[in-house]
């Protein structure tokens, strides 16, 4: 797990070592670059695919109305749009993402489709999120978290403001268990994902980052037993198509 | 989907149904794909925003309830979320077999419900669903015209104005023609006058007879 604990002066951005402070700046140059054909640029590399982890999320959060909901990293906004409806109008949605232009372009996306008065946008560092304690009944942050530079920070700082009882749902890239799938999927994310990101986006660069950094994301049960070190309990892990996504769940009690 | 929790062990314990959420994820595209062809429907969508309404479908196997599948629809402005799992209790459950409840949603609000239909739960919330779905009316015309432009789609729409009615005119003629021929041809039915006279007798007959039977009760009395 040293890829998880690195130590005082560097971590990893995709294959790279670099001084830990310059991560965060370099990941936000990474979603500066991609923000405008996220949505895009998911749908086409993923096949769709991604709609339907987002969903199997979803319905592990288990939000109903009324309640009030953390979405972190939420980028363009795709699982806040759908947290809003399940909150209703007595709930209450926070769209946090570190990244200006992520925000930005999850706040016009929102607002345009009519989604207002119960979802809230803060910038705001995953690591050290800016909220009173036992604040949410859920947390959710989908593809968000191997961007973070020291993931056990964010981890610490989720369970604070969970309130008791709350569960937060981590929806993110993991490692393949499914036998024989390794190899294609390498081929996909190292050759087919740049030359996708090169043609649509023009940026080739930014999505082999994307790939590389999936590969230096822990794998399901080192995340697990991180979510259990940062004081979750019951948590547990969902693979979806073969492993290539893992939906993580802890609760605060 | 494999679930493991903290032994490492697998299980499906709490997980949700696979084929339940990919088909709320179809059901939705159809619905909002739906909605969508007319505008006015998303006011009625948004009117019901913050109501969770349950749509469950009842299979039948040789008569018996079977199997069951139930989806949970969050109506709003931009159309209905369909989820395969709600954790809280819906405003409203409509549930029914599939085609009982695509006759339901297909009739107007003011008809009641469609037989095989049962509704639990707020009935106002279950009215305005029934408006949202029976209410949706389709300007397929306005529709053709964002592919093919207002003068072809104009001319498209009137030609299948006039083909409707020249339709309907064509069936009326086929089917009185078809009458006279099995009346006055081939005389295998009776001419709808002297149907007409005959159900008249008919029931003067039985009139008669209901008389006649009173009468006869009426001197048994008096014998008896």
């Amino acid at each position: 797990m040293s890829q998880d604990k690195p130590d005082k002066e560097t971590t990893h951005f995709g294959y790279q070592q670099i001084p830990a402070m310059e991560k965060a700046g370099k990941v936000a140059g990474v979603f500066d670059s991609v923000a405008d054909k996220y949505d895009l640029m998911n749908d086409l590399l993923s096949l769709g695919v991604h709609r339907w982890w987002k969903r199997f999320a979803l319905d592990l959060t288990g939000v109903k109305a009324g309640q009030r909901v953390l979405d972190l990293a939420g980028g363009t906004g795709d699982l806040a749009g759908r947290l809003v409806r399940l909150v209703g109008p007595n709930g209450l949605v926070v769209l946090a993402d570190i990244n200006a232009s992520m925000l930005a372009e999850g706040r016009r996306r929102l607002t345009d489709e009519g989604l207002v008065g119960n979802i809230a946008f803060v910038q705001a560092d995953a690591e050290a999120l800016p909220f009173p304690d036992n604040t949410f009944d859920c947390i959710t942050i989908a593809f968000g978290l191997r961007n973070v530079t020291h993931k056990e920070n964010a981890l610490v700082a989720m369970q604070r403001v969970l309130r008791p009882g709350g569960c937060a749902v981590i929806l993110e890239f993991s490692h393949p268990t499914a036998p024989g799938l390794k190899p294609v999927y390498d081929f996909y994310s190292f050759t087919v994902m740049p030359l996708v990101g090169k043609l649509v986006a023009n940026d080739a660069d930014s999505y082999r980052y994307l790939a590389e950094s999936i590969r230096m994301h822990p794998d399901q049960e080192t995340l697990r037993r991180m979510m259990a070190q940062a004081g979750f309990e019951r948590c547990e892990y969902f693979n979806l198509t073969g492993g290539i996504v893992a939906v993580h769940r802890g609760y605060k009690f | 989907m494999n679930r493991h929790d903290e032994s490492g062990q697998e299980s499906g314990r709490e997980s949700p149904a696979t084929p339940a959420v990919l088909l709320a994820g179809g059901l939705e595209l159809a619905l909002n794909t739906w909605l969508r062809l007319d505008p006015d429907s998303l006011v009625r969508s948004a009117a019901l925003y913050g109501k969770v309404i349950m749509v469950e479908l009842v299979f039948t196997t040789a008569g018996a309830a079977g199997p069951r599948l139930a989806f949970y629809l969050l109506p709003g402005a931009d159309g209905i979320q369909v989820a395969a799992t709600y954790p809280d209790a819906p405003h409203v459950q409509i549930r029914g077999t599939p085609l009982a409840l695509t006759n339901q949603f297909r009739q107007g609000s003011g008809e009641g419900l469609a037989s095989g239909v049962e509704v639990q739960g707020d009935s106002q919330v279950a009215k305005a669903f029934q408006e949202l779905l029976g209410g949706i009316d389709i300007d397929w015309e306005e529709q053709l015209s964002r592919l093919v432009g207002d003068a072809f789609a104009h001319q498209l729409g009137a030609a299948v104005r006039e083909f409707r009615t020249w339709g309907r005119q064509a069936l009326t003629t086929l089917f009185t023609n078809a009458a006279e021929y099995l009346q006055q041809e081939t005389r295998d039915l009776p001419p709808s006058g002297a149907m007409a006279a005959f159900l008249d007798g008919v029931d003067a007959l039985r009139s008669d007879i209901d008389r006649l039977e009173a009468r006869v009760r009426r001197l048994q009395q008096r014998c008896g």
